[in-house]
């Protein structure tokens, strides 16, 4: 299967003297694949997460984005991918449709295909009248939709996501689940890390584990059913 | 234990005005230190001319402490009832606030009692002054200290009955940033014609040396009546002169006991609300365009809209900027004829350059926060198909675009009212044009190395007062300097050409482009890269 992400031994420290934040982190992330990873707090994945995003500068290894070097070729790699932040971060001056103007045009989305993928995302994501609202104006719930649509606007390789359930209400969350897998089915790649075991189970095709920012294992979960589930959980309340 | 919870409450809200202040708190004081002493000064040579004016001397001292006193409480009213709807209402802790078990009571003393600690300072610092009136009578000290006391208590008692309007506005105002934003530069607009105004007659002043003809019996009696009616100033002014202390020390005792328990009472309404987090408004329904546009048009609207839809920072920049070309105008017309009459020294050019240098440092102040303002945005951006240059040239383009129309408006002012020739009004435009380049490139990069990003999402960062002061400082020597040297040229050796000024101005603020342009877009990309956050 071909690697739309792939890292190879990625290490960040914070300060020069300070041990790894995260260190020798490798995986990758195929066309239609959907990789959770997964830690108990402080053990690296929003850090891992935000080095892939090209937020965080990172100390060691190697980070390629649908071919592209993250360091040597980093607007064609971050071309490639969309992304959501864990407190999604948006500009709140703007409107939620301004917002979602201001990713397009970012991404260079042809104006033609502007209102078929907002009515998509529409569909699933129910923003509502809101969209014409200022996003300061927004609940939590409500913010963390409107960054899913922003990411979306241009159908990235490969989307990448920071604890996405936190905030969002049941149906909602039901929604973004299906959608999660349709998207992967159509070829995407999808990276999310969550503290929520049952849905890295339910969805991920692996998942891997961190701890301290060392990577203590990859699990394969797919076509495993409750096995999966179990030795994902089990493995999870062995190393935290 | 509630005086416990009042004291640590009360220690938080004046520890949170200085918040993240250090070298900015001593520059302020220093500013502010400086306006005051300015304008003692000025009152004091008024209050000298005033008082010498003839008829009843302690009619006119009265006349001038009733008046006095009449501002002094408009402008701490005004202060009480925008602090009060800011601290009581709009308050971000109150969400926290709402959920911990402090009393509301407790809560509400403790804003409040921050809000006095302000008042009483600054009513002490003002009626201070009056004491070194020279009228020759004296008033006693625990008459002073009564009115000292009453001033906050007085502002408190009205401030809280006007936060109703205020607030009111301010609900009204939610959204409308079109029309806020053309109302708060309309306001700038009028005080700086009041501001000239007061300019006009302080030129008079000195080039008369008289004030006489200026108040004459009509005007006196106007002011007379004025001065009487003006309660509860004419009051405290009687207070203060010792007339009908029998009367108006009990009074204005009542006064300072009673108006605090108004205040508290009044003001409980508007806590309840904020604790109960009944919206301060509801959030407008705007339009946005959908047209496609390139990257750098997407992060040019980007900037023009996180401005323009915060009112604090769409004042402090569009609105200075669009009241600066009047500003210079005004000073323009008073300073020119002044140093000609005065001096005998035609100097208009050098004026010119020295107060377009002067306010157009003034307006690009806010360039201080090109990178802060953005809050935890600026690392997100970093995750966007973007290039550190195409962030930076798209802040930069609108911080000139800006001030070039300001600065153009300004030049054509100034040719259109012949205080310049067209070459002397196209050189102090391309002047003030570099030197503003100089200085946003200059404020952006030392904002990017040292930014101030706010802890809240939509929070509000303030100016950089370091990087403000340097280039005010550098406007002061350069423009100022000129005008000195021209002055000081003129009348030893009889001309000073001005292709000096232009060489001189022109090629001080080019060595100062050139610097900052390198300084900010040498090595940028790898600069943004290795970014990874700032200070809170």
């Amino acid at each position: 299967m071909e690697a739309v992400l792939r890292v190879e031994n990625l290490c960040k420290r914070y300060r020069k003297r300070e041990k790894y934040a995260v260190e020798g982190v490798s995986f990758t992330c195929g066309a239609g694949e959907i990789v959770g990873l997964v830690g108990h707090n402080g053990a690296g994945k929003s850090t891992t997460i935000k080095c892939l995003e090209g937020m965080l500068p990172y100390d060691g290894g190697r980070v390629e984005i649908c071919g592209f070097d993250l360091k040597k070729k980093p607007l064609s790699a971050k071309a490639n991918f969309g992304f959501v932040t864990d407190d999604h971060a948006a500009f709140v001056r703007m409107t939620g449709r301004g917002y979602l103007a201001f990713m397009a045009d970012v991404y260079g989305v042809p104006t033609r295909e502007r209102k078929q993928r907002y009515e998509e995302l529409e569909t699933v994501l129910r923003l509502g009248d809101a969209v014409d609202r200022l996003i300061s104006s927004y609940s939590h719930g409500m913010r963390q939709k409107i960054c899913m649509m922003g990411s979306l606007m241009h159908r990235p390789g490969l989307w990448i996501l920071d604890e996405p359930m936190t905030g969002l209400d049941p149906l909602t969350m039901r929604s973004v689940k299906e959608f999660m897998r349709n998207y992967a089915a159509e070829g995407h790649a999808i990276l999310f890390s969550s503290h929520d075991l049952p849905a890295v189970a339910e969805l991920c095709d692996r998942a891997v584990l961190l701890k301290q920012g060392k990577q203590v294992d990859t699990l394969s979960l797919k076509s495993s059913g409750t096995e999966g589930k179990e030795a994902l959980e089990e493995r999870y309340f062995d190393e935290t | 234990m509630k005086l416990r919870l009042f004291l640590v409450l009360f220690r938080k809200e004046v520890v949170e005005r200085f918040r993240g202040m250090g070298v900015a708190l001593c520059v302020q004081f220093l500013l502010y230190g400086g306006l005051g002493v300015a304008f003692i000064w000025f009152y004091m040579k008024f209050s000298a001319v005033y008082l010498g004016i003839g008829g009843d001397a302690a009619a006119r001292f009265f006349e001038l402490l009733s008046l006095s006193l009449a501002v002094l409480l408009a402008l701490t009213t005004v202060g009480a009832a925008v602090s009060i709807v800011r601290s009581v209402r709009l308050a971000e802790d109150m969400r926290l606030f709402a959920a911990l078990p402090v009393s509301p009571r407790i809560l509400l003393a403790a804003k409040l009692a921050d809000i006095v600690l302000w008042q009483l300072l600054l009513a002490a610092a003002a009626v201070s002054v009056f004491a070194f009136v020279p009228n020759g009578a004296e008033i006693p000290w625990y008459f002073f200290v009564l009115v000292i006391l009453s001033l906050p208590a007085l502002s408190l008692a009205l401030g809280v009955i006007l936060a109703f309007p205020v607030h009111a506005l301010v609900r009204f105002l939610r959204g409308k940033f079109l029309f806020s934003f053309l109302m708060g530069t309309a306001l700038f607009g009028a005080l700086l014609y009041l501001y000239s105004f007061a300019l006009g007659g302080v030129k008079e002043l000195l080039l008369g040396g008289d004030l006489k003809y200026f108040f004459g019996e009509k005007v006196l009696r106007g002011i007379g009546l004025a001065a009487r009616y003006s309660y509860p100033s004419s009051m405290l002014a009687q207070l203060l002169i010792g007339g009908r202390a029998g009367l108006y020390a009990p009074l204005t005792a009542g006064i300072v006991l009673i108006a605090p328990f108004v205040c508290f009472f009044l003001s409980k309404n508007f806590l309840k609300d904020a604790l109960a987090q009944k919206p301060a408004g509801r959030s407008p329904r705007l339009t946005a365009r959908t047209t496609r546009k390139p990257k750098f048009f997407a992060l040019l609207t980007k900037e023009f809209v996180q401005i323009f839809r915060t009112p604090a920072y769409a004042f402090s920049y569009f609105s200075v900027a669009v009241v600066m070309p009047l500003m210079i105008y005004f000073c323009m017309s008073v300073g020119d004829s002044l140093l000609e009459q005065l001096l005998g020294v035609s100097c208009s050019f050098e004026l010119s350059v020295f107060l377009t240098l002067l306010y157009s440092a003034l307006t690009n102040v806010f360039c201080t926060t090109n990178v802060s303002r953005e809050g935890r945005m600026f690392s997100v951006l970093k995750a966007f198909p973007v290039s550190a240059g195409q962030v930076f040239s798209a802040k930069i383009f609108l911080s000139m675009l800006t001030v070039s129309l300001s600065l153009f408006a300004s030049s054509v002012a100034q040719w259109a009212a012949n205080f310049l020739t067209f070459p002397a009004a196209l050189a102090v435009f391309a002047i003030g044009l570099v030197f503003s380049f100089a200085q946003v490139c200059f404020a952006t990069r030392y904002d990017f190395t040292h930014p101030r990003f706010s802890a809240e999402t939509d929070g509000e960062v303030g100016e950089g007062d370091g990087v403000s002061l340097l280039w005010l400082a550098l406007s002061l020597l350069l423009g100022g300097g000129l005008l000195v040297g021209k002055l000081f040229a003129t009348l030893r050796f009889g001309s000073f050409p001005a292709l000096y000024t232009v060489l001189f101005a022109g090629g001080v603020s080019l060595l100062a482009a050139v610097f900052s342009v390198f300084r900010l877009f040498f090595g940028l990309q790898k600069r943004y890269e290795r970014f990874s956050g700032g200070t809170v």
